[in-house]
């Protein structure tokens, strides 16, 4: 691969550099992509939909009849459907990527080592994401959990945390098999995962999202 | 039960930051996936 060019488009970033298709990008692919996206971007909005202000405080906020019971659950689907979208959506661009490229691009694409800092921000932040995902889908999520910060009369707000010690996104479950996916961002900004999630969803995926679809036109050509 | 909170264009695109013209896109790829059976 070479990167002359220069290229800031975050889809040459994650291919190390300007890649020219062997074949054309597949339309279908293309819509895959964008519907994969539709459903990350509903779920963030039922994730946003839980918070005052999910890229600030994170806060959760509920009725103070509402059971904590009930509020956490809501939590947890919540959050299940957002990163396992997410996942989707990025085998949906791993997939097209692979269909258009000589090059086989594996999921390792999207889990970059600690060393590796010239990953676009888009993978090193979603790495964690990926992680999350994970741990759902093989752990127990005892690594979430889901505080009851402040009640009044009407409403109880709630913050959603996180312990790395519990985090389980490899079978192994240790904190060493752990590390590449919390290698890209030091430990405080895991602490708090609703704003860290406004924060990627709002900056990170809606431009991974057009510079993919940036990327795709100027190979359609 | 009826169907009910579905989001507009307009307050995704508040909500998550993304442009209104890309949301329309990923929309429209939505109902081709579902009319196609993605089999295009």
């Amino acid at each position: 691969m070479s990167d002359e060019g220069g290229s800031t488009n975050t889809i040459d970033l994650l291919l190390g550099g300007v890649v020219e298709p062997a074949r054309p990008v597949r339309q279908r692919d293309i819509t895959r992509a964008r519907s994969s996206a539709y459903i990350v971007h509903g779920n963030f909005r039922e994730l946003a939909g839980l918070c005052e202000n999910i890229s600030e405080s994170g806060l959760i906020v509920a009725d103070t009849a509402t059971p904590a019971t009930d509020v956490e659950n809501e939590v947890y689907r919540r959050v299940h459907n957002y990163v396992s979208s997410l996942y989707s959506y990025n085998e949906q661009i791993r997939n097209a990527l692979d269909n258009c490229l000589d090059v086989s691009v594996g999921k390792e694409i999207f889990l970059p080592t600690a060393a590796d800092k010239s990953t676009p921000l888009y993978v090193q932040r979603g790495a964690f994401l990926w992680g999350l995902r994970n741990d759902f889908q093989h752990g127990d999520y005892w690594c979430l959990s889901v505080t009851q910060e402040q009640t009044d009369s009407e409403t109880t707000r709630y913050h959603l945390r996180f312990n790395k010690l519990d985090f389980e996104p490899t079978p192994s479950g240790d904190a060493d098999s752990a590390g590449r996916y919390l290698a890209h961002a030091p430990d405080s900004a895991y602490e708090y995962p609703l704003p860290y999630f406004g924060s990627f969803h709002r900056n990170l995926f809606t431009e991974f999202e057009a510079a993919f679809e940036s990327w795709c036109e100027r190979h359609r050509k | 039960m009826a169907l009910t909170d579905i989001p507009s264009i307009d307050e995704l695109a508040d909500v998550t930051g993304q442009s209104k013209e890309q949301l329309r896109k990923d929309r429209e790829a939505v109902s081709e996936m579902i009319r196609r059976g993605d089999d295009s």
